[in-house]
């Protein structure tokens, strides 16, 4: 049956009827039906019952065309407006307490709840919410009662250190948020010195006269750009130097290395995760000093932003052993060591110019790999006066 | 006017058939339903066999979960797992 069409709409509106004809030849009692201009429509058969539906009004005719077609006819379902209103209305009291929870619904929705700070790096929650209270954003208020625009205007007069705020309701929470001014550096007032060993590359100054030229081998400490000390007012040395520079890589990695095994002794337990916050919902009696584990999701359930794991974790109690690998597991270990090690030291605003690596057998116990790497980066660094 | 002189007069004017000799149109939606236009009436109707009556004589439709989802004094809709739709004149 189609619900939601225009002509079932009207007939939920005017009601209407599930009827059951009883009798041998229902057929008839539904072409006379439909020879007197009855709306009729689901017409089943349920073993030796025939069922149909019509409006409630034209159903109060069918009496006369039941007995010219020797059927009788029963209502077995009532739907539609007209019925709910008439079982309402002997509910009232029903009704009543419908309508006045709606009501209290409503009123209480019109209200702010919580109200949620985010953004605050160094003013406290408190603060914030004090001086939105003074504005009249507090919790219980009524939100037809408290503007926006007032609050963020307190909030951004009250603390001159804010530069931006922002203040919306989702439902019941009123959401205050801020951005805080970021605070400009001291500048400190100095030379450019060379933070290590380099081949200058390029010199660029702002501020002071430069000490070095493109090609020239500087060592650690070396001066790059002096600042004006002298001058009223002193002027600090400021620029950058690009310089080649030289690093290396040392790792050392055994050809034979330790490994856990499972003893075979397990313990289980199981675990309640809300959130990412695990709730042991039985007692480990002992846990190994080395082991594995291993986590099974036995149930999950998100209920909105909150997710509820039930997860059955089991302990494997483990053994480190010793075990011999080969040259080439061990020459790809290093060679990724390295490359980690290299990547850990270059910052992303350098330019790797050249890499190499060497690698050595010794004693045939130990693959030992020195890598080589040059790069071109900032070298200058201030030194106070 | 008799049948023929009517069928024939019908195909020299290009009128539609159904129209002018009183037929029934007949759409079979797959098998999942039958629509049937200008009948006249319900003659037989149980779970797995419906008897329609047209001008011309009844049209049978035999399956499974036969209903009647819609029916009017000219038009007809049959849902269920059609399996036969028969025309006997």
């Amino acid at each position: 049956m189609r619900f939601f069409t225009p002509r079932r709409i009207k007939d939920y509106i005017t009601g209407y009827v599930r009827v059951k004809i009883q009798g041998k030849n229902p057929e008839r009692l539904i072409n006379l039906c439909l020879s007197a201009n009855f709306p009729v429509w689901d017409v089943t058969v349920e073993g030796q019952e025939t069922y149909f539906s019509t409006s409630l009004a034209k159903y109060r005719e069918i009496r006369p065309l039941a007995r010219k077609a020797r059927c009788i006819p029963k209502i077995v379902g009532r739907t539609g407006l007209p019925f709910f209103v008439g079982k309402i209305r002997k509910r009232v009291w029903f009704l009543l307490a419908a309508l006045f929870m709606a009501g209290v619904l409503i009123y209480f929705s019109g209200s702010v709840w919580t109200i949620v700070v985010r953004g605050n790096e160094t003013l406290s929650r408190e603060k914030l919410l004090n001086a939105a209270a003074g504005a009249g954003l507090t919790p219980g208020a009524r939100k037809s009662r408290v503007f926006a625009s007032e609050v963020e205007y307190r909030l951004l007069t009250e603390y001159p250190i804010l530069s931006w705020a922002y203040v919306r309701f989702q439902g019941t929470v009123a959401l205050i948020e801020v951005v805080e001014k970021a605070r400009a550096e001291p500048v400190v007032l100095g030379d450019i010195v060379a933070r290590t060993d380099g081949l200058i590359q390029s010199v660029l100054v702002h501020s002071g006269t430069p000490h070095v030229t493109p090609g020239q081998t500087v060592k650690k400490g070396d001066v790059l750009i002096s600042g004006d000390q002298e001058g009223n007012p002193a002027r600090g040395a400021r620029g950058s130097v690009l310089a080649q520079t030289w690093y290396e890589v040392y790792i050392e990695v055994p050809l034979t290395c330790l490994v856990p095994r499972r003893t075979g002794d397990k313990v289980e337990i199981r675990l309640l995760r809300i959130n990412g916050r695990e709730i042991p919902l039985m007692g480990v009696k002992r846990i190994f000093d080395w082991y594995e584990i291993e986590d099974t999701t036995v149930t999950s359930l998100s209920v909105g932003q909150t997710g509820l794991t039930m997860v059955n974790r089991v302990f494997y109690e483990v053994k480190w052993e010793q075990r011999e690998i080969s040259l080439d597991e061990a020459k790809n270990i290093a060679e990724s060591r390295v490359r980690e090690s290299m990547e850990k030291r270059l910052p992303y605003s350098v330019k790797l110019v050249d890499w190499n690596c060497q690698i050595e057998v010794e004693h045939n116990s130990l693959v030992v790999v020195r890598g080589h790497f040059s790069i071109i980066e900032d070298i200058g660094e201030i030194r106070p006066w | 006017m008799s049948r023929k002189l009517r069928r024939e007069l019908s195909e020299f004017l290009e009128l539609p058939l159904d129209v002018s000799l009183d037929l029934p149109r007949v759409v079979i939606l797959g098998d999942l339903g039958v629509l049937i236009e200008n009948h006249r009436g319900l003659m037989h109707y149980s779970g797995d066999k419906l008897v329609v009556g047209v001008g011309l004589g009844q049209i049978s439709i035999l399956g499974e979960s036969l209903e009647v989802e819609e029916i009017s004094r000219e038009d007809m809709v049959v849902r269920g797992a059609i399996r036969t739709v028969h025309v006997e004149a």
